[in-house]
């Protein structure tokens, strides 16, 4: 499964974010994912996706999210 | 200019200021029910290490009956599981689960805000002298730790 596709099943499911507002240019902050959310996300994205996400700063949008998953694969 | 009193009261009053917000801070749904020593046995244990027990009670300056109590309860709230070293199968190694590794996430995001609000109001060079300071500062109280 893509990464992208990883991200929206985990967003749908925890925050019942639409899959269709989860784009690669969205930002946290205009889906509502606030810091804590978003530390939920790391640690079901790190399950999902089998990596060690690390603590890397300035991930603001979906694209930088999913890059920096891919990037360690 | 401040005198040692001053100095001793901006100190002791940091110092507990730092605790007691801390204390508030674990009031969000993923480190709720937990108490602070407990959340920084959680850290000492590290995010994505499997350590003996050994390494981690010398991080924490505590006996290994103490670490043991902790760690009985951490892992019976399922923040932490005990695992054996492959090397030496007697040797009882700890890591963190996906909820233990969320506590350490929460509370390494409550440290960034806290400091980067604290620090808001310094100019780059006060930041600078301060942190010169407090480096001193801390190597004495280190040395005698």
């Amino acid at each position: 499964m893509a990464t992208i596709d990883t991200v929206k099943e985990v967003l749908s499911e925890n925050l019942d974010i639409d899959a269709d507002q989860i784009t690669e240019e969205a930002t946290m902050e205009a889906l509502g994912i606030d810091s804590l959310d978003m530390m939920e996300l790391i640690c079901d994205l790190e399950e999902k996706c089998d990596v060690e996400f690390g603590e890397p700063e300035g991930i603001e949008t979906i694209g930088q999210l999913v890059a920096h998953i891919d990037s360690l694969k | 200019m401040s005198s040692r009193a001053d100095i001793d009261d901006l100190l002791s009053g940091t110092f507990n200021s730092i605790l007691r917000i801390e204390e508030r801070s674990l009031d969000n749904r993923l480190t709720e029910g937990l108490t602070i020593t407990e959340v920084h046995t959680i850290v000492a244990i590290g995010m994505y290490e499997q350590n003996p027990m050994n390494v981690v009670a010398a991080r924490l300056c505590v006996t290994m009956a103490t670490l043991n109590a902790a760690i009985r309860k951490l892992v019976d709230k399922g923040f932490v599981r005990r695992t054996r070293d492959e090397n030496d199968r007697r040797k009882v190694m700890v890591a963190l689960t996906k909820k233990g590794r969320l506590v350490y996430r929460a509370h390494g995001l409550f440290h960034k805000q806290m400091i980067e609000e604290a620090l808001e109001g310094l100019s780059e060079e006060e930041e600078r002298v301060l942190t010169e300071a407090l480096v001193k500062v801390k190597t004495f109280f280190d040395e005698r730790a």
